[in-house]
């Protein structure tokens, strides 16, 4: 993977780019990071799929769709994630390269441009974004966040994470609320958009076989022109050590009970112990041989699937696992006792090495596809430099045994939470 | 001596490889070169539509349990000394395997000791091993696995769909079986199930990313034992071209009701489409429900459809069927919007300009669609098993003539072939 060229271009922002020519396709992404907050989530999610309906050039959804067809099914992909607390308003172009367009087409550089436009020069009437358009998106969103309950495994993770991490920024949903949405106007989402535009750190990520070197012209240009842009401080609120256990059992019509345990990492960027305890969450629970996958179901039969993953930008980690409800408290009982056993050092070194294997095998990976590699970049915006996945796997093979212990030792459980079916069994 | 042919992407320029190994196994390689990992997948051509065999040629047909291909993937990473993740977390790959209607699959990737590690997938993938002990063990864990399916509202929605569908081929029957259905499952037929299926005549191995043909072959040569020249022929289901029944309706708890509309294609000779075929499918598809269609804006308008809509081609030897599906508060009135859509098509013709539009954008997804290693190495089994060319929806996409999809249009998308499935909100 080609070494990232990072460049600043004014205040609060930079771009990356990324040169590789293995690739059949560019893609150009931009973000807008800004601090998880309740109150203004909910006009910031909607801001991506609102931009990404039209902008100056091709005023409606179905114009903009046809002309991204002609462009060889290019696509603009909006985007609201979370990174550690904050919230990352994502747009990404992604189109072939020029070299395989049937007649000579220009591809890449026309959907630069259409992105740049969307952001700076989105469609407004008298000055706001068009109340049909703010209608069709602020319903797409409450149902997008309703829709958040049928996949029950990422719901259960998600109300663990909101259990443990009650009244902290990263409790709120980065959709916002289906209240929050429901009150925004033409008014709100346009302020709205001013404001993550003058106060979010920006990052462009930029990646194919030939990236034009104004690339990040017309955005420095875009940001230049906001008359008081003043990029805010990311601060996030890392908690090392649970107080309580928080518990909670949430019924539903459901045939699997989902079992999610909450815990403080005690390690988050930019600590030093982040690499031990990427290697302590493979070893518990990160791959198909870890701990927990042999024990809690090859070993007990007590579920389907049983992991652990681990925030780094926040110092948290979730333990999740699909059960029979009568099985839970011994699968829990089980995955705190494997828990305790790493604290112990009581694992061999063959476990410690294949975890090893494991992680540095996904960080080499990483590269091989330009969706990953932008995305672990993004992740690394908080880091003044950005650390290469080459970087980070030397990091994990220099960790000791001692040290996989010592991270384990740090980690706390401070929630409980059980979706389970209606009928008690 | 085997020797290897190459074929050459003409629009990419991706080259692969192909060989038919001594032993019966036919062997594809996509190397692409500056990639890290390579991806390697060996599959057979054995699936949940299979639900019956005959034993050593014989005239007795044995019928199976269903969700039997899905159980014997679970048992084959199991030897008499541990199982293959073991043996895998030595060598630093990720493996995983998964069982659909037609086939399954045993799969690893990597970044390092490809040789080592294909080792491992050649050699357990052989070896079948297991006991009335190992058999009933595994009742637990596929129990869950099957309970999770159960409370998954898009997967309902599907079956649903397939046993509307289709009144008589098995792929209406869920992949996994049910607890009933497993519970009846036992080494021999196990056993019976693999020694007709796992014949590597009806087996294809392909490696693709950070890989060169000699590296596949040298593991091929030492670790392939050949297969009796058997070729497995597959039942042909009696298929009527009519939807069994036009609609199905089931509860859970989800926020507002799923909805598949599917239109089955007739395919009465167990064949699959051919690349030029698909290409017309697909690119039909995008001008009739894509985002850029008058009737995505029209629904969307509507408040009838959200970001969920979508629709794709689904299709496997003997079934196919082009599927239209999202949330919607009211899923009927969606299905009539796109029964008076096709109609209008029909009624209208296709125009050069869309036609044109939604070509470009089929060709550029399959042209961008080859950047993933392990996309590229899924490729090339279906390709083999569909009976088409390694990669050759993309010349076929490129060379596409409107009249092609103007029969397809003529030809199907029938009100007799549709069925609607929805899954609504529990009271």
């Amino acid at each position: 993977m080609p070494h990232p060229l990072y460049q600043p271009l004014t205040g609060g922002a930079g771009l990356l780019t990324l040169s590789d020519g293995r690739f059949k396709t560019a893609r150009l992404s931009v973000a807008l990071l800004l601090p998880l907050d309740k109150d203004a989530a909910s006009a910031y999610a909607i801001l991506p799929y609102l931009l990404r309906r039209s902008c100056e050039a091709y005023p409606g959804f179905t114009v903009l769709k046809r002309r991204l067809n002609e462009l060889y099914g290019a696509r603009i992909v909006a985007e609201v994630t979370r990174l550690g607390e904050c919230q990352a308003l994502v747009l990404h172009a992604v189109s072939i390269d020029d070299r395989f367009a049937l007649h000579g087409e220009t591809v890449a550089s026309a959907c630069a441009e259409l992105l740049g436009s969307m952001l700076f020069r989105p469609v407004l009437e008298n000055g706001a974004f068009p109340a049909k358009d703010v209608e069709q998106e602020k319903r797409c969103l409450i149902e997008r966040i309703q829709s958040e309950i049928n996949e029950k495994r990422l719901y259960a993770r998600r109300r663990c994470e909101s259990l443990l991490c009650e009244g902290e920024p990263y409790a709120v949903d980065r959709h916002g609320t289906i209240e929050g949405v429901s009150a925004l106007t033409p008014a709100s989402v346009t302020e709205a958009w001013k404001r993550a535009l003058s106060t979010a750190q920006v990052r462009l990520i930029a990646q194919g076989a030939d990236i034009p070197k104004d690339i990040g012209d017309a955005f420095r240009a875009g940001l230049a022109s906001l008359p008081d842009r003043n990029p805010c401080r990311y601060t996030p609120q890392i908690v090392r050590r649970a107080s309580t256990v928080r518990e909670a059992v949430e019924r539903m019509d459901v045939g699997q009970a989902k079992l999610v345990l909450g815990l403080r990492a005690g390690a988050a960027e930019p600590d030093e112990g982040v690499p031990a305890m990427r290697l302590m969450n493979a070893l518990l629970g990160g791959t198909p041989h870890s701990l927990l996958f042999r024990n809690v179901r090859e070993k007990l039969s007590l579920c389907y699937y049983c992991q652990s993953s681990y925030d780094r930008l926040k110092g948290v980690m979730l333990i999740d696992s699909g059960v029979e409800e009568k099985n839970a408290e011994r699968a829990k009982e089980e995955i705190l006792r494997q828990l305790d056993a790493v604290r112990a050092g009581g694992f061999t070194d063959e476990d410690l090495e294949s975890a090893r294997l494991s992680v540095v095998n996904q960080f080499r990976t990483v590269g091989d596809l330009q969706s990953t590699a932008g995305s672990w970049y993004l992740g690394q915006s908080f880091q003044e430099i950005p650390s290469t996945p080459e970087e980070a796997a030397k990091a994990v093979e220099a960790v000791t045994k001692e040290q996989v212990a010592a991270a384990a030792q740090g980690v706390s459980l401070g929630a409980a939470y059980l979706l389970a079916g209606k009928e008690a069994q | 001596m085997a020797a290897w042919e190459e074929i050459l992407q003409k629009h990419t320029g991706e080259r692969c490889w192909r060989l038919r190994h001594p032993s019966g196994l036919t062997i594809l390689v996509d190397p692409k070169p500056g990639y890290q990992s390579s991806y390697a997948v060996f599959a057979t051509r054995y699936g949940s539509i299979d639900t019956a065999f005959r034993k050593d040629g014989g005239e007795e047909e044995t019928v199976v349990p269903a969700g039997i291909a899905h159980y014997l993937e679970h048992k084959l990473f199991e030897s008499e000394d541990g199982d293959a993740f073991a043996r895998y977390a030595k060598t630093g790959a990720s493996a995983n395997a998964f069982t659909s209607f037609d086939r399954t699959a045993y799969l690893f990737s990597c970044t390092d000791r490809l040789a080592e590690s294909l080792e491992i997938l050649l050699d357990f993938v052989q070896h079948p091993y297991f006991t009335e002990e190992t058999v009933r063990k595994e009742q637990g864990i596929i129990g869950q696995e099957i309970r999770m399916c159960e409370d998954s509202p898009g997967r309902r929605v599907l079956f649903n769909l397939l046993k509307a569908l289709y009144q008589n081929h098995p792929v209406r029957i869920d992949i996994a079986g049910t607890v009933e259905s497993i519970a009846e499952i036992t080494p021999e037929l196990l056993y019976g199930c693999y020694h007709t299926f796992y014949n590597l005549n009806n087996m294809v191995l392909a490696v693709s990313g950070n890989v060169m043909p000699e590296d596949v072959l040298a593991v091929a040569d030492r670790m392939l034992k050949p297969s009796d020249g058997r070729r497995v022929e597959r039942a042909v289901a009696d298929e009527p071209a009519e939807a069994a029944e036009p609609r199905v309706e089931s509860r859970m708890p989800v926020a507002s009701p799923l909805f598949y509309l599917g239109f089955k294609d007739h395919l009465p000779d167990g064949r699959c489409r051919t690349a030029e075929e698909l290409a017309a499918a697909d690119v039909l598809l995008e001008i009739l429900a894509g985002q850029a269609s008058p009737l995505y804006a029209r629904l969307m308008e509507q408040g009838l459809i959200n970001a969920s809509f979508g629709a794709e081609y689904f299709e496997g030897p003997g079934y196919a069927a082009w599927l239209i599906g999202g949330e919607s508060a009211d899923p009927d009135a969606v299905a009539e919007a796109v029964h008076a859509e096709i109609e209008r098509l029909r009624r209208e013709g296709i125009s050069a300009a869309d036609f044109e539009t939604a070509r470009n954008a089929l060709y550029g997804r399959l042209v961008a669609s080859l950047n993933d290693v392990e996309n590229c190495g899924d490729i090339l089994v279906s390709d083999f098993f569909y009976d088409r060319e390694p990669f050759a929806l993309i010349d076929a996409a490129a060379a596409l003539s409107p009249d092609a999809v103007t029969r397809m249009l003529r030809e199907n998308l029938q009100r007799s072939q549709a069925a609607l499935s929805v899954v609504s909100p529990a009271e």
